[in-house]
Parts: C-alpha cells; sequence; structure tokens
C-alpha cells in the first residue's frame, strides 16, 4: 500500500512541476493581514454497496467520523505570519534650492508600508559629507555641510511640509499599504556659496508599531510553526547583524545654493593735479584721484543690501561736492544712478555714506540691489585728493 | 436457525455502533508548501513541508487524503474542498489521479467542468468563470476506492 501512495506522490509532484512557476511576492499591495487563520476542511462524500452513506469532513490528521457540519472533522489551519517590508523615496524630484544661512530648508521622502501588519518607523537623517549623490537624477559634488538636521513626519502620503502639522520624531502605527511623507529639515551655513551642493541621507527602519520608533521589528529566529505570528523581513529591506536581522532603507535628497556671486573691481583714474589741470594729469600731492568700483553679481539670485567699506591710507583725503553740486559718491546700477553724502566722521544726514577712521563706508539707507541679468552691475565712484 | 438470527443481528447491532462513530474513509487535508533543500553535494530538490511561514503571496498546497479503512469498496467517492478565504485557486493546479475536475462558482451550490462555468456580471455581460472566481473545487472519483486504497487529490493556491 504505501508503495502505491509514495507512487502516486511522485507522479502529482511531477505533474505540478510542468507549467507551474513559484510566484512572486505582490508589491506594494496589501496582502492577507498578519495573524489571519486559513483555515480548510474537506469533505468526502460516497457509496457503500449502492448505499449513500453519511459524508466525511476532513481533519489535519485524518477523520472517519460521519457527520455533517462544522462539529466533525477539524480545519486544516495555519496563521499568516507577518511580512516586514517597505519602500523608501525621495519626493524632490530635484536638489531643493536655499540661499546661505537659509533655516529650515526642506526635502521630501516617502515611506510606504508594504507589508501587511500596522507598523511604526524609527527615522534619522544625515548630511552627508563629499561625495556625488543627489541632485535630481544627476550627480551632484557635495560641498558644504548641512546644519541642525531634523526629521519630520506629515499627517499623510501627499502633503507637503507645513510647520503647523509636520510633526519632529517617528511616524507609527502605519496601516498595511499607508505612506507617509517624512521630512528633513537642516539649515545652509551663511558661508555657502552659489552653486555649493549638499546631500542628506535618510534612514529608515521599522518599528514595532505603537513603540514610537523605540522597538526595531526583528525577524523570528526560532523555528516557524503553524499557529503563531510570525515576523518575516522581506529580503529587500533586511539587514542582518550577528545573527539579528531587522529592516533598514535609506534614500538621499540634496540641497542647492542660489546665491549672488559678487566681484569687485577697482579702477582709478588721475582726474587732476595742481600742475597740469586736467592734461594728462599725475598723481602728484594735490592731485584728484577718481575710484570706480565696479560690482558684477554672476550669480543666481539678486543681491540685496550691498554694502562696502574701503579703507584708505592716510595720505588721501575724500573729495568733497564733487557730484550732483554738493555730493561725492555716486552709485549706478543698471540705468539708475542716485548719490550720497559721506560726511567726516558721522553720518548726519542718515544716508548711510559716511567717512570716518580712515575708511569711506557706503551702505545706503536705500539699499543697493543689484538684480541677475542685464542689470547685473553697480558701479560706484568717488574721488579722493593726494594730501 | 436461532442460531442464526442472533449472529445477524449481531452483525447489525455492529454495524449500526459503527455508522455511528466510524465511517469506511478516513480524511485528511494538509497545507504544505513547497521547500527546496539543498543536498549535502549541493543539488536542489524541491519537497513539500508543512505550511507555517506564510506570506501574502506565497503558494500553500492543499492535498486531501482519503482511504478506504472499511471492508468494502466504496463507490461514488467525491471530494470537495473549498477554495479557503484569502487564497485564489491556481489555475491548471487541481490534480486528483482518476478522478473528473468540476469546479464552483457559486458558494459550491453547483459544480461544472472549468470549460462550462459562466460569470454573470451585474452588467449582465457574460464571461467565461476565471481562477479567482472558484469556490469549491471537486473531484470525482471515477473508480470504486477498494478496502485499504489510498486516493488524493491536490490543488494550490495563492494567499491573498
Amino acid at each position: 500500500m504505501m508503495s502505491v501512495r509514495n507512487k502516486l506522490k511522485t507522479l502529482a509532484l511531477t505533474g505540478f512541476a510542468l507549467g507551474m512557476t513559484a510566484a512572486a511576492l505582490p508589491a506594494g499591495a496589501t496582502g492577507t493581514a498578519a495573524g489571519t487563520s486559513i483555515t480548510n476542511r474537506a469533505v468526502v462524500s460516497y457509496s457503500v454497496g449502492g448505499v449513500s452513506q453519511t459524508s466525511i469532513n476532513s481533519s489535519p490528521t485524518g477523520n472517519s467520523t460521519p457527520g455533517v457540519g462544522s462539529s466533525f472533522g477539524a480545519d486544516t489551519a495555519f496563521v499568516v505570519d507577518r511580512l516586514v517590508n517597505f519602500t523608501l523615496t525621495t519626493v524632490d524630484t530635484a536638489a531643493v534650492s536655499g540661499t546661505p544661512g537659509q533655516t529650515l530648508l526642506v526635502t521630501t521622502f516617502l515611506v510606504t508600508n508594504t507589508g501587511n501588519d500596522k507598523e511604526g518607523f524609527a527615522l534619522s537623517a544625515a548630511n552627508l559629507v563629499g561625495g556625488t549623490v543627489f541632485s535630481g537624477g544627476a550627480t551632484n559634488t557635495d560641498t558644504i555641510d548641512m546644519a541642525n538636521v531634523k526629521v519630520y513626519y506629515g499627517p499623510d502620503a501627499t502633503s507637503a511640509y507645513s510647520s503647523g502639522t509636520a510633526v519632529l520624531g517617528n511616524p507609527d502605527n502605519l496601516a498595511a499599504d499607508a505612506g507617509r511623507r517624512v521630512f528633513v529639515v537642516a539649515d545652509l551655513p551663511v558661508a555657502a556659496r552659489n552653486a555649493d551642493g549638499s546631500n542628506v541621507r535618510l534612514t529608515a527602519k521599522a518599528a514595532v508599531a505603537g513603540s514610537a520608533g523605540a522597538t526595531l521589528e526583528t525577524a523570528t529566529n526560532a523555528a516557524d510553526t503553524a499557529g503563531s505570528v510570525d515576523v518575516v523581513v522581506a529580503a529587500a529591506v533586511a539587514s542582518t547583524t550577528a545573527g539579528v536581522t531587522t529592516s533598514l532603507r535609506t534614500t538621499d535628497s540634496g540641497y542647492t545654493v542660489s546665491a549672488p556671486t559678487l566681484t569687485v573691481t577697482k579702477a582709478e583714474v588721475v582726474i587732476s593735479d595742481p600742475v597740469n589741470g586736467t592734461t594728462n594729469p599725475k598723481a602728484i600731492p594735490g592731485a584728484t584721484v577718481e575710484y570706480t568700483l565696479t560690482i558684477v553679481n554672476t550669480g543666481a539670485t539678486t543681491a540685496n543690501g550691498v554694502a562696502f567699506s574701503d579703507p584708505m591710507a592716510a595720505e588721501l583725503s575724500l573729495a568733497q561736492n564733487v557730484y550732483n553740486t554738493n555730493q561725492n559718491v555716486t552709485i549706478t546700477v543698471g540705468a539708475s544712478t542716485r548719490y550720497c553724502t559721506a560726511e567726516a566722521g558721522t553720518d548726519t544726514n542718515t544716508d548711510g555714506c559716511v567717512f570716518s577712521a580712515s575708511a569711506l563706508s557706503v551702505n545706503p539707507a536705500t539699499p543697493i540691489v543689484i538684480p541677475t541679468g542685464a542689470n547685473n552691475t553697480a558701479v560706484v565712484k568717488y574721488r579722493v585728493t593726494i594730501n | 436457525m436461532k442460531k442464526l438470527i442472533a449472529i445477524i443481528s449481531l452483525l447489525f447491532a455492529s454495524f449500526a455502533a459503527n455508522a455511528a462513530s466510524q465511517g469506511s474513509i478516513l480524511v485528511k487535508t494538509v497545507a504544505e508548501q513547497e521547500q527546496i533543500v539543498t543536498a549535502a553535494n549541493g543539488s536542489k530538490s524541491t519537497v513539500l513541508a508543512p505550511a507555517k511561514s506564510v506570506l501574502p503571496g506565497r503558494e500553500v498546497i492543499y492535498t486531501v487524503t482519503f482511504e478506504n479503512i472499511g471492508h468494502e469498496a466504496a463507490s461514488d467517492v467525491v471530494v470537495t474542498n473549498p477554495v479557503p478565504e484569502h487564497t485564489t485557486y491556481q489555475p491548471g493546479s487541481a490534480f486528483g489521479p482518476g478522478t473528473e475536475l468540476l469546479f464552483s462558482i457559486d458558494g459550491g451550490r453547483s459544480f461544472a467542468p472549468a470549460a462550462g462555468l459562466e460569470v454573470h456580471e451585474h452588467d449582465g455581460s457574460v464571461r467565461a468563470a476565471g481562477a479567482e472566481d472558484y469556490t469549491h473545487i471537486r473531484f470525482v472519483l471515477k473508480n470504486s476506492l477498494t478496502p485499504g486504497a489510498v486516493a488524493f487529490a491536490r490543488y494550490r493556491t495563492l494567499v491573498k
């Protein structure tokens, strides 16, 4: 009898192998919830001697007691285990642009629970040092470091960052297939220059729901049993250290610096001297020299409140009343020219121009704004006399 | 004559007792999964192991074994097995040596060969039933099951 049974089994398995392929895990689809008991009970009806007999329900170990209904036989059952799996992606399609010193710059990520039970996450973010990582698909050289890197999470899978709804910490109790936006918030250093880049890396680990990220999901190491909900960490996220398997995913996003880039050139022309007048004047004592500061913005954004200070040698004095009747500094941005008066000692007219401590200081009350593009040049002129 | 009647009635008594406590067929259902086993020489083989580590998307194989433990042949043997909730029948996987295969798409009320099943949609359209529509699988043994004989029926499901 045994030989017949074995033969049948072999035959059946061979038949199965043909044309059957191993089923892959569905990606991102909510599967049957962990802990669900899947039951089955077959029923056999038969006749003996032409007389129909009471049917017999199956049991896992074999049942021969006839009877109709759930009190006869027993379910063949197993419990669906818990699959720990998730995806972590960046929502940013390009590096997030910021200006030097700008705080609370936000890169955006999405964590999605693709397991079959609710899940929490332990999140951390770090500034990356050097390398070429994220810039919206292209590589970007990491030249600066973000400061004050923090991780927040949003109320759902789609809402953009809002300081009113984003919560500092770890998202918890995400249902199967649920996603949450995650925001890495950081500050750009003041020293950043135009076109600098910085990358950040978000790390997510699945954590036991309700633990607020404190207890990581750990794969069940002990032998599996049919009746228990064991934890299985999907290969896509599995991370094993010293025999303990937890989950881990990292994703990068980046920042790019958008700033003015100012280049300053200073030129001097002798206007007149006491001997030659304005004909081929020479830089001799008593001569008047005009300085021209040309400030060009070749950066990506407008430079606001441009100010400068020009220390002068003791041998020089600022020439007075040389422009626009009674003023001594001209400021031209694009086609627009204005003037200010640098008084000696104190800025009595509070126009922001003053000559004190052997330096000309120009920081106009109406700020100098140098845009990018066609009018990206400011020209400042003033004259000195050689003592 | 009296003696014979006594024997007959005794036989009847024992038969009645048997009918209440034990039928002629031992029915067993097991849920298993394929496992790849690597032998010492590196060769791999697929074996069936009890379903324990089951996750969505995994395959579970149900095998119903039915053995005639009586003393007479059992005829008209029909095994009916509901496709378990949370699983989908794997197309073409039902297999039972010497059986005819029937399927139900109405919770086991009616059965027909796979080719004859049609689903009437709410919008009035009719389509051929697919594996996902099956609620029950029926294996009809073509021949009698002789005393001591074992037969089995098997099919595969995918855990949703």
